[in-house]
């Protein structure tokens, strides 16, 4: 079950800001309610602190070693993260 | 509001590196007081440690540090090159350097979904990269 979602940047400032309310626009328009979704710094990314991690495409493995993780490769647009959620809500 | 200014506002033909272009990117807020010197320094380093963390969309970078990197007030800054940047490991380059720089972790969030809701759309990204001068870019973002 995903219930928690981390977004995650280098700094924890910019580009996880940007992609936690892309991440909520995508799970409004996917109907998907009760999940939480937050941003950070690459430094909170450990096993347990979210049930899915986002981050840009360069971070993608270090967020794979901390559990299930999406990487992007357009952090402003909604269309590729709406689809990488719903294929990782399907794979559930 | 108001976090882009004209004056940190500029146009290039290109920049010799990936490096070179941050550097270039960071110069107007370094000369505008908003960062310390090692502002690009510590960018470089993120970079050189993390990857170009801050390319958030094919031709877009949003150039970044932590604020306790060298921030001294909350701005933004726009620099344009004409020709690509090309980071190390990556196909895509970048033209548009959005340059933030925050002096903690939510004065330029406003800012921030302004300018993403702005860069979400391709075809207003096609129009800024292609800006004629400095004035006609600054147009696009002198709302944010």
């Amino acid at each position: 079950m995903i219930k928690k979602i981390m977004c995650f940047c280098g700094s924890g400032l910019g580009t996880s800001f940007v992609m936690e309310m892309n991440a909520k626009k995508a799970l409004k328009n996917l109907g998907i309610e009760g999940v939480t979704v937050e941003h950070s710094t690459i430094d909170d990314v450990v096993p347990g602190a979210a049930d899915l991690f986002i981050c840009s495409a360069d971070l993608l493995p270090n967020a794979e070693k901390a559990g299930k993780a999406i990487g992007l490769n357009n952090m402003v647009a909604v269309k590729e993260i709406q689809e990488k959620l719903k294929a990782a809500f399907e794979e559930e | 509001m108001g976090l882009v200014k004209l004056e940190n506002v500029k146009i290039y033909k290109q920049a010799d590196d990936w490096r070179e272009a941050i550097r270039i990117s960071v110069k107007p807020l370094e000369d505008g007081g908003y960062v310390k010197s090692c502002y690009k320094d510590e960018i470089i380093g993120n970079v050189e440690k993390l990857g170009p963390y801050f390319l958030i969309a094919d031709d877009i970078a949003m150039p970044h540090a932590r604020p306790e990197q060298g921030t001294i007030e909350t701005q933004i800054g726009i620099t344009l090159f004409r020709e690509g940047v090309q980071f190390d490991g990556k196909e895509s380059t970048a033209r548009l350097f959005v340059t933030l720089a925050a002096k903690d972790n939510d004065s330029h969030l406003e800012a921030l979904v302004k300018i993403s809701e702005l860069l979400s759309d391709e075809a207003m990204v096609e129009d800024i990269l292609t800006a004629s001068d400095e004035q006609a870019l600054y147009q696009y973002f002198e709302r944010i």
